[in-house]
């Protein structure tokens, strides 16, 4: 995944005005463009006009319909823009919910700046990739009925993916995005160990030069072990290395977006 | 109160601990820098004087002991009484849970907050604050005899089953007091913050099983309800069960593990598995449904502590 920064148009629903200064403060100064809403409402008349964002970021506590209720609305009319829900009231019970519809992050205010832009550029390079996904030809998609042991699948420039004796699958990573990295001094996971998501990622590299590189994951499921080995001895890593093991939860479904080695 | 001389000093001391004291003992009024507050010192506070024994220690899940140089186990020189004195140590940090970032910050003014809350309550530990000299504060807390939750579960040396017919049941009827307690104390809007098996401690020679620890405070209002789940989870399992643990010994499970999915594993630690009934099936359903409501699949949320402890209530009585 290209970690140039990509320019966004970005909605921000909040029913305050000092949030709505902050984000345009904020996202701005990256060069994204910022168009500000005071209501849920007024976001779904926004979008019903015709208008496109990359990304919405909304308040979850607002008068009248929520931030919950307007994710649930804007599903239902089609718009699949990720959304990033903010509140000044956070509870995991509502963190949950937001997640379960598919709200990329959650983020409870006051945040900081680095607080804001990471689940932002995060969700920006996540569509990059499915984007990327969907342009990958079909013809050479494997079939899961006839995936057997030992066969390796691909995210095309992230990972690989190599189904185990045991059902499980050994992650690493492709050798384009260690060719294009150069060589890596640190490796670390994004998360502490627990689920992984097809496109998201779950690994972070860093190289020489300082710059940090996010390592798409081509299955969703459980983590069960993390080569700790190859995280603590980073400059030993190859295209070989085993770095995840893990227990897919969507084979079925995710891997005709990989590819058959 | 204080022992103003050096040889009543010494004389209290030695009459109270096994320590012989050799030199002039070292008294401390303001507790700022209590890096340097050692064992065979004294802390001069509000008026009483207490014989500081040493550092205490924190060790969970096979980490060597860390020890906590701003918590130290002390003795009252006025009662004879063990103590364990609590320094400001400020400490804030982030962590991720359930996939999002919570803030967690050590809050001296919180902890006192919930000791006057709870003065009496044998479900907390107890204790006063008060203020050194350069303005810290200072908690004195009452030492609870006895182990925590987690050491006395995973010292117990029976099987799953067994453990599971023969202890939980009054194990579980010891703890739901505590959760009640809990509840209210949230009523009072407080909270506890660090909600885990090691903060729980079963007093010995009593059926008490008492909360500590109250200073961490975190910015999701709903924390102790969730963190809640991992303790219930963590007795009903007899310990901590994880997806590696049950793909590196199915042997030791008597559910096949292989019909696990990303849907069993707790909201908060998504490494470790809510749906026990599938390793244990000999956990009925009703016990499971509780656990399950803090698992990443639920659709039931629990609001508060109250529901808890009445659901647990028809599974283990009053």
């Amino acid at each position: 995944m290209s970690e140039e920064q990509k320019v966004a148009r970005v909605l921000v629903v909040d029913d305050e005005e000092v949030v709505h200064a902050s984000l345009r403060r904020i996202l701005s100064k990256k060069g994204h463009e910022v168009v500000t809403v005071f209501s849920a409402r007024a976001a779904l008349d926004s979008l019903g006009g015709g208008e496109r964002f990359d990304i919405v970021i909304t308040d979850l506590m607002m008068p009248g319909m929520n931030g919950i209720d307007l994710m649930q609305a804007l599903r239902s009319r089609g718009v699949q823009a990720p959304v990033i829900m903010i509140t000044g009231y956070p509870t995991i019970k509502t963190a949950v919910q937001a997640m379960r519809l598919g709200a990329r992050d959650y983020i409870s205010k006051p945040f900081t700046r680095k607080e804001l832009l990471g689940p932002v550029l995060r969700a920006l390079r996540q569509e990059e990739a499915a984007a990327a996904l969907e342009t990958e030809p079909a013809a050479d998609a494997p079939d899961p009925g006839s995936l057997l042991p030992g066969a390796t699948v691909y995210l095309p420039h992230h990972s690989w993916a190599r189904f185990e004796q045991d059902g499980h699958f050994s992650v690493g990573i492709e050798p384009s995005f260690l060719g294009a990295v150069g060589p890596v001094v640190a490796i670390a996971m994004v998360n502490e160990v627990g689920l992984v998501e097809q496109g998201a990622v779950s690994v972070r590299l860093t190289n020489e030069a300082g710059e940090e590189h996010g390592v798409a994951m081509p299955l969703s499921g459980q983590v069960a072990a993390v080569n700790t080995e190859a995280l603590a001895s980073p400059g030993e890593v190859t295209a070989d290395t085993w770095l995840l093991r893990v227990l897919p939860s969507h084979l079925d479904d995710e891997v005709g977006n990989l590819k058959l080695r | 109160m204080i022992f103003e001389s050096q040889a009543a000093l010494k004389e209290r001391i030695e009459e109270l601990t096994p320590r012989r004291v050799y030199g002039a003992v070292d008294v401390t009024e303001d507790t700022s820098d209590y890096m340097s507050i050692l064992g065979g010192s004294v802390l001069r506070l509000d008026g009483d004087d207490y014989f500081v024994m040493g550092d205490t220690k924190e060790g969970r899940f096979g980490i060597e002991d860390q020890p906590k140089f701003w918590v130290k186990y002390a003795v009252d020189l006025t009662s004879g009484q063990s103590k364990i004195i609590k320094l400001v140590f400020n400490e804030q940090f982030t962590t991720t849970m359930a996939g999002i970032k919570i803030q967690c910050r050590r809050n001296p003014r919180k902890e006192a907050d919930v000791l006057a809350a709870v003065v009496g309550s044998p479900h907390f530990m107890q204790g006063r604050s008060l203020t050194d000299r350069a303005g810290n504060l200072v908690r004195i807390i009452d030492f609870v005899p006895g182990p925590n939750l987690f050491n006395h579960l995973v010292q117990l040396d029976v099987q799953h089953e067994q453990y599971f017919h023969e202890v939980l049941p009054d194990l579980m009827r010891r703890v739901i007091p505590a959760i009640e307690a809990m509840a209210g104390l949230h009523r009072r809007e407080l909270h506890h913050g660090d909600v885990r098996n090691d903060h729980l401690l079963l007093r010995t020679g009593t059926t008490d099983a008492v909360w500590i620890d109250f200073d961490y405070e975190v910015n999701f209002s709903d924390y102790d309800v969730w963190s809640m789940g991992n303790v219930i989870g963590f007795i009903v399992g007899k310990g901590i069960h994880t997806f590696h643990d049950v793909v590196q010994h199915p042997e030791a499970y008597p559910g096949p593990a292989s019909v696990l999915d990303e849907h069993d594993a707790m909201v908060l630690f998504r490494n470790r598995i809510a749906n026990l009934r599938k390793l244990f099936p000999y956990i009925p359903r009703e016990l499971n449904d509780i656990l399950m409501r803090f698992s990443v699949g639920t659709i039931s949320f629990y609001d508060g502590l109250e529901d808890q402890v009445a659901d647990l209530r028809t599974i283990f009585g009053e």
